[in-house]
């Protein structure tokens, strides 16, 4: 009744057909291991999403607003408007929520997936008898999966996000993106696939036919698929000498057999043995290949991954006129100006829309300053200053005089009656500064350069002006009334950066920023400008 | 859905896509972890850990041969992992004993009951049994998988024959109780 088994055989085929359907709580948390793994990569974009929001708005805004006449009454109305907006936008995103809560209900109904028969070369570890040391890394390196503890499920159903986000305007951007992703590692796939396919049927020749048998020694690092098929093509001459060196085995040839040399039969190759190095050997190559797409796939990919960048800059910044002109009062337009050095601060963020543009937005605080020279101040107790004050500055001191040096005659002056100063009159103007600027990237190595242009809008913040006398002295006159809230300033600048690390980058870019609409009611020509060496360190991520 | 298409899904991290290549491959990479593993829950461990690898590296599957081949690795490999951390495989002074041929009585006996004997065996021992007689890996390969020397391959999978010869004995003497 019973017959004598070899043990490892009464294994193999009872059990080769055993399976077992696990129990349904594994999936539940599986899933929500998933569920928790995509939360934790989605919170900073959606972060970015309500910035990139802002930025757009700020651009519209910016670029509708240059085309109007700046007259208070219009900026007031734009004010409105852009706060609108802005809530209907926060609205939008948050009406959708639920609408489409179709998830994985659905799935009992799908059709169970075709099982596709491949011809299996791979089921093996691609284990050659040479290569212990690639087998002593690779099951480490795939196993690196955290143990899941926690089993609580994901209340944010990933549907509701993806929802808000479709509604999300900025969100377009970051789907072309996505799609060219995958377009990307779609190539990679059909390419990945022909190579395979071509190397499957060399496999399935050797195994059926046994006319090609192939000797590859794992010592050789790069072996490529072509290397390969070129080999198999080796004709028959070097065939003879090569079997020699498979027996040695130390060979580091390709050995090809036909059917002919295998019908004698008693070659002193050991087919199967032969045939079974062959598998290992094409196994690996395949492996091989496969981690080279990987990398390949992985280098196309990973730049774009780190699209976002974060970066606080410092800049000192010089203010100075390219015209002449003065917004103070028309006796000063003669008068020499000297600009000031002053400091902006502030962070931007930055979107790289390919690996050329990047486009970036941000707040800066900035200060400029200039004097203009050669003043003359006198205080006259009994002058009627109203004729005397200065065009565009509302001061609260009645009692001094400024006149330009050029006007004045001392010799007219009846001098001992007036204390006088020879100085200059200081303004010191206080931006909050919105800059919306593109980069492009000329040079992109270890260390980068890069055009940027773009506009900034600058929302006055501080405004005076001061009388400086010579012995250094400063006193606040007032403020400027000439001065709109908001203005604009048309940007370009040279970008160099040096790449520290693959998330940390130091950035120097001097930037000339030519003002528009700063003044409204200037006494010759003045064209404010201001000249910033902005450095910082940006992050990506 | 295609098995492309599904491969494709889960690559994007579509949670239908890898719900349905979960169910389609669950119960036979079960099987795996039931081989591999000490008992029951353990296995489930196994599975979910393997699962969570499958879905991380998908990205890194190329159509390249079968995915179910792929899968049956990563849970292999994460079943291998567990014993790895557990320093299982640290160096044993354990006398090294000849490769045997053991043979049975061919006889039925429940799957059951084979699997529960495997999975009885200490730790050491089943895995090299399940690579080499059920998964078709070489004693060289398995040294190499196992860090360890395919001498002590070799005479892990001669123990794992004897005890299994031993415990099918003993069903056969008293085939209603079950094993210890």
């Amino acid at each position: 009744m019973s017959e004598k088994k070899n043990i490892d055989k009464l294994f193999k085929e009872q059990l080769k057909n055993f399976e077992v359907a696990p129990n349904d709580t594994v999936w539940e948390n599986i899933e929500a291991e998933l569920n928790k793994d995509k939360r934790k990569r989605r919170v900073i974009p959606i972060w970015w999403k309500v910035a990139g929001v802002a930025a757009a708005l700020i651009l519209m805004f910016t670029v509708a607003n240059t085309f109007f006449n700046v007259s208070e009454n219009a900026i007031e109305k734009e004010i409105v408007d852009t706060e609108k907006s802005k809530n209907n936008s926060t609205n939008n995103n948050d009406q959708p929520n639920g609408s489409e809560l179709n998830t994985s209900e659905d799935l009992e109904q799908q059709p169970i997936v075709d099982r596709e028969n491949n011809s299996d070369t791979s089921t093996k570890l691609s284990t050659s008898e040479n290569n212990e040391n690639n087998n002593n890394n690779t099951p480490q390196n795939k196993l690196t999966t955290t143990k899941v503890d926690n089993k609580t499920s994901v209340t944010i159903s990933e549907d509701n996000e993806k929802t808000e986000s479709d509604k999300n305007s900025t969100n377009t951007l970051k789907n072309k993106s996505i799609i060219k992703n995958k377009s990307l590692q779609g190539d990679a796939v059909v390419s990945y696939e022909k190579n395979n396919l071509e190397v499957d049927k060399e496999t399935n020749n050797s195994k059926l036919k046994t006319k090609n048998t192939v000797v590859k020694n794992a010592n050789n690092n790069t072996p490529q698929d072509e290397e390969l098929k070129n080999d198999i093509r080796k004709n028959k001459s070097e065939i003879d000498k090569l079997i020699n060196q498979t027996k040695s085995k130390t060979s580091t040839q390709v050995t090809t057999t036909n059917t002919s040399e295998k019908e004698k039969s008693e070659t002193l190759i050991d087919t199967s043995k032969t045939k079974e190095i062959t598998e290992n050997a094409i196994e690996k190559a395949i492996a091989e290949t496969e981690t080279e797409d990987n990398e390949k796939v992985n280098d196309s990919i990973n730049p774009l991954l780190k699209r976002w960048s974060l970066a606080p800059n410092m800049a000192p910044v010089y203010f100075n006129t390219l015209g002449k002109g003065s917004p103070i009062d028309e006796q000063f337009v003669g008068n020499t100006k000297e600009g000031d050095i002053n400091l902006s601060y502030g962070i931007k963020g930055a979107y790289a829309i390919n690996k050329k543009f990047t486009i970036r937005a941000g707040v800066n605080k900035v200060n400029l300053g200039y004097s203009t020279n050669d003043v003359v101040a006198f205080s006259n107790p009994n002058a009627s200053s109203t004729s005397r004050a200065l065009q565009n500055v509302s001061s609260n001191d009645s009692t001094t005089t400024y006149i330009s040096a050029s006007n004045f005659s001392f010799a007219t002056g009846p001098e001992v009656l007036f204390i006088k100063e020879q100085g200059s009159i200081s303004q010191q103007l206080g931006f909050i500064e919105v800059p919306i600027e593109l980069e492009y990237n000329v040079l992109d190595t270890k260390i980068g350069v890069n055009l940027i242009g773009g506009f900034s809008t600058l929302f006055l913040s501080d405004n005076d002006v001061y009388s400086v006398e010579s012995n250094g002295n400063k006193t606040r006159l007032g403020e400027a009334s000439n001065i709109n809230d908001m203005s604009y300033s048309a940007n370009f600048g040279i970008g160099i950066n040096y790449n520290i690390s693959k998330q940390l980058r130091f950035n120097l870019e001097p930037t000339f920023k030519y003002q528009i609409n700063t003044f409204n009611n200037t006494s010759g020509d003045f064209q404010p400008y201001f000249i910033g060496v902005y450095t910082g360190l940006s992050f990506k991520f | 859905m295609s098995l492309d298409q599904l491969i494709k899904g889960c690559k994007r991290n579509d949670t239908q896509a890898q719900s349905q290549l979960y169910k389609l491959y669950a119960s036979k990479l079960f099987s795996v972890c039931l081989k591999y593993s000490r008992n029951y829950v353990e296995a489930e461990d196994n599975l979910q850990d393997a699962y969570l690898t499958i879905f991380k590296k998908i990205g890194q599957f190329k159509s390249q041969g079968s995915l179910e081949g792929w899968m049956k690795r990563i849970t292999i490999n994460t079943a291998l992992q567990r014993y790895r951390s557990a320093g299982v495989f640290d160096i044993i002074n354990e006398d090294q004993i000849e490769d045997v041929t053991v043979e049975v009585d061919d006889d039925d006996m429940s799957i059951d009951y084979l699997l529960n004997i495997i999975q009885e065996l200490p730790d050491r021992y089943r895995l090299v049994f399940n690579l080499y007689a059920l998964d078709d890996y070489s004693h060289k390969e398995i040294a190499a998988m196992l860090n360890i020397s395919t001498g002590t391959s070799k005479s892990n999978l001669a123990r794992a024959r004897l005890i299994l010869k031993e415990k099918i004995k003993q069903y056969k003497a008293s085939p209603n109780s079950q094993s210890i």
